[in-house]
């Protein structure tokens, strides 16, 4: 037959056992929700915390034309 | 599409720019739509404060530096950088011009300027742009040093093409080196590719000289006879 302090101390040992299984249980449930948000955002605004800056809905094709010492030339050939 | 130009475009040694301080040149990339040009000290070399701040109105571009002021005041001469909207993307454009000792003006260190900036417009943009008259070898220097740059459109000093910095990834391209008579002859082309992200994920780069194989446009053609006329 068990003391009573033996059995305070195994009701203890369960109190702590069940606080720590509902923290990684909350832990679990937040780090689920912040998969589901980075997955399931169209605009991408999910992957925010990963990243920097703004981000677009679609990807982008850009040409880009650069001149640089014209020295005002409005002719190519020297004019 | 962008169409940029890296510096040193406003003045120098021809008819009518040198004639009109710039005004011609202005006037020329208005009417073509550059979307943004930056500054370089051979514009500063030939054209005063005063001169200067009176192109900077005309232009309906943004006209770019982040590293010029007037000599002895704390504002930036021009705006440092700005920011453009293209398929659902922003994209910075920052400004460089190449340091160098001016009567008139103080021009701060091109690097340091390009270390300011860069987180600055990271978090504003996806896609970040220098467009640099900073010379290739400090463009180079940019590339390698400072991180979130994805492409350095670079003037100044000879013509290296195409350069990618091994620390960074970041590209830089670079498409003429002008001489006396001879300016304005080549146009880089960049075709690029980015993700939803704004990471560059595809590219291809030519050169082309504008010469007797480019048909001239007819608009543009009557636009350059009337500006003779004007600035004559």
């Amino acid at each position: 037959m068990t003391s009573a302090g033996e059995q305070e101390s195994r009701r203890l040992t369960g109190a702590k056992r069940d606080l720590l299984l509902g923290l990684g249980g909350l832990l679990l449930f937040v780090l689920f929700g912040l998969v589901v948000i980075a997955v399931s955002d169209p605009g991408g605004s999910g992957f925010a915390v990963f990243g920097s800056g703004p981000k677009a809905q679609q990807s982008l094709d850009l040409t880009i034309l650069h001149t640089n010492d014209t020295w005002g030339y409005l002719s190519s050939c020297g004019g | 599409m962008l169409l940029l130009d890296a510096g040193d475009s406003l003045i120098n040694d021809h008819y009518p720019a040198k004639s009109s301080d710039g005004e011609s040149s202005i006037a020329a990339y208005n009417f073509v739509g550059y979307d943004a040009l930056a500054i370089g000290s051979l514009d500063l070399t030939l054209l005063n404060v005063v001169t200067m701040t009176e192109r900077l109105s005309e232009a309906e571009f943004p006209v770019l530096s982040a590293n010029v002021h007037a000599a002895g005041v704390d504002d930036l001469l021009a705006e440092p950088y700005a920011i453009v909207e293209r398929g659902g993307h922003q994209i910075a454009i920052l400004g460089l011009t190449d340091a160098a000792e001016l009567e008139g003006w103080t021009i701060d260190d091109p690097v340091m300027a390009a270390r300011q900036w860069v987180p600055k417009l990271e978090e504003k943009a996806g896609i970040v742009i220098v467009l640099s008259h900073a010379g290739v070898d400090t463009d180079k220097r940019i590339a390698a040093e400072v991180p979130g740059i994805d492409i350095i459109i670079s003037g100044r000093g000879n013509a290296t093409d195409i350069h990618t910095a091994s620390e960074t990834g970041t590209m830089l391209f670079h498409a003429d080196s002008p001489s006396q008579g001879q300016a304005g002859r080549t146009v880089g082309a960049a075709y690029l590719s980015f993700d939803r992200a704004g990471r560059l994920i595809g590219h291809e780069w030519r050169k082309y000289l504008l010469g007797e194989d480019i048909e001239d446009d007819q608009e543009t053609r009557s636009w350059v006879i009337e500006a003779d006329r004007t600035w004559r």
